[in-house]
């Protein structure tokens, strides 16, 4: 199966700081992940992360995430100017 | 001679070589080139500067390149016009508008980064250049490769209007029209950009493309005498603009050719795409993506790749924001193309409304010194402003015909018809 490695940062509202989604996560896709920075404040929570899985599985764990209320974009952001 | 130090990342400082790349592998921030401003410092004075051709490569030494520039030998030093009647109408004397709306060859401020971009495409040995855009980025970059003698791929979202395609594709570049949304071109981009061999201008060249936009600001406080201005309103879309502009301003004291002094940057945004505003206005660093909804096509970014460095910028410099609906906007070119001959395309309308509500709100004081940036041109853009100026007047090739209208013009007391 073919493996890849993408690149995001996560961005939790306050509502949802204090819920184990990376872990709810990792049960569900079984998808490796690595946190390469973060940061919890009162309001966000902001996570930059590589994810490691084939490409469907990584799609439908941001679907996931996004439909729990995280934002969830690449590392580039927008490209397109 | 090269004074690029390194790439350096923008949140944990770790230093990379100056190669094609953006992102730090450590903590994924953005890449930056540093400089060794000692040595530029020795090197380059204001003299120096003043005996080289007007073009953006004047301050070469505080750009990222290597050997001759490839392309942008007409491109910088844009006019920065002392806008006399505007001000009158504004009560401000020392009213500047930085005018890149005759930047060539593609009449925006793209063609500051795209030349930096295209020179170091070629110093990397890349022969493949490439965008995602919507107009004034994939016009630029089409140029730029054609004078580069570089190919190029120009990827566009499906839906773009028919002249943006012609304008990217009359230089000889490939448009490819991505099925999908925007998030899926982003998406695709970026993955083309990993797994290709090409110099995508924004992406694996972010670091270097960026660099060019400070030299809006060098020519700006080169133009005033080497001052800067009290305020300077900018617009913000991806945010590479602001932060380098700011970027520009501390080199310039850095090196010394500028004394140090405050200089308020202020950001505008159209109220249909303005996420940075928002933040600002909530006292926050937490930036939330918009689907952009507004005639100011080329700022309508909802999720700003660099949102987070312009607030930096704004705040550091002690500057605000605001937005500007689209009807204020299109106000406000009309009021910019009647008082100054300018004709911008909304991006301009942007900054312009934007500063008359700072004036309103008195964060900019009609005494000081206040540069309003234009950075695209109104032809790319006439449907823009199409449905709000005065339809013409039609008549018959009859002598007859004018002297009624002429007649009519005079009771109509139209400044024209030598009514006194």
């Amino acid at each position: 199966m073919d493996r890849t490695r993408e690149r995001y940062y996560l961005t939790y509202p306050r509502t949802l700081i204090r819920e184990p989604l990376l872990y709810h996560l990792v049960k569900k896709f079984d998808l490796m992940f690595n946190i390469r920075g973060a940061s919890v404040s009162e309001e966000i929570g902001l996570v930059a992360l590589e994810f490691e899985g084939s490409p469907s599985q990584i799609e439908r764990a941001i679907k996931w995430l996004r439909e729990s209320g995280v934002i969830v974009e690449r590392i580039e952001k927008n490209v397109i100017e | 001679m090269n004074f690029v130090a390194s790439l350096k990342c923008r949140e944990c400082g770790e230093h990379y070589p100056v190669e094609p790349l953006h992102v730090c592998e450590t903590c994924f921030g953005p890449l930056e080139v540093a400089y060794d401003y000692q040595a530029i410092r020795e090197r380059l004075s204001r003299e120096v500067i003043a005996r080289r051709p007007h073009n953006l490569w004047r301050y070469r030494e505080l750009l990222p390149v290597n050997g001759d520039p490839v392309t942008g030998s007409d491109s910088g030093f844009t006019p920065l016009l002392h806008a006399t009647r505007l001000g009158a109408e504004l009560g401000v004397k020392r009213l500047y508008l930085k005018d890149d709306t005759v930047n060539h060859p593609t009449l925006s401020y793209k063609d500051r980064v795209v030349s930096v971009a295209m020179a170091k495409a070629r110093e990397f040995g890349f022969t493949t250049v490439s965008c995602a855009s919507t107009g004034n980025l994939a016009t630029a970059v089409a140029a730029h490769a054609a004078r580069a003698g570089l190919d190029c791929c120009i990827f566009m979202p499906e839906g773009v209007e028919a002249g943006k395609i012609v304008g990217s594709a009359v230089y000889g570049a490939r448009v490819i029209i991505v099925r999908g949304n925007y998030d899926d071109v982003n998406r695709l981009c970026t993955e083309i950009a990993d797994k290709y061999g090409w110099a995508f201008v924004n992406i694996n060249l972010r670091p270097y493309y960026t660099e060019g936009a400070k030299t809006f600001g060098f020519e700006v406080a080169e133009q005033l005498g080497w001052r800067l201005p009290d305020h300077i309103v900018l617009p913000t879309a991806g945010g590479t603009l602001l932060p380098k502009v700011a970027k520009g301003f501390h080199e310039l004291v850095e090196v010394g050719l500028l004394a140090p002094a405050p200089c308020r940057i202020h950001c505008a945004q159209a109220a249909g795409s303005a996420p940075v505003v928002s933040a600002l206005h909530k006292g926050t660093d937490l930036i939330t993506p918009v689907k952009p909804e507004t005639i100011a096509k080329s700022i309508a970014i909802g999720n700003p790749a660099d949102g987070y460095y312009v607030l930096g910028a704004v705040r550091e410099s002690g500057g605000w924001g605001e937005s500007a609906s689209d009807a204020e906007i299109v106000e406000a070119m009309k009021l910019l193309a009647r008082t100054e001959g300018v004709f911008a395309e909304p991006a301009g309308g942007t900054t312009l409304a934007v500063t008359l509500k700072l004036l309103a709100q008195k964060r900019i004081r009609p005494d000081q010194t206040v540069v309003v940036s234009i950075t695209g041109n109104g032809y790319k853009t006439l449907e823009a402003a199409a449905g709000s100026v005065a339809q013409p007047l039609v008549i018959s090739a009859r002598l007859k015909e004018f002297d009624a209208l002429f007649e009519q013009l005079k009771q109509d007391r139209h400044p024209f018809a030598g009514v006194a």
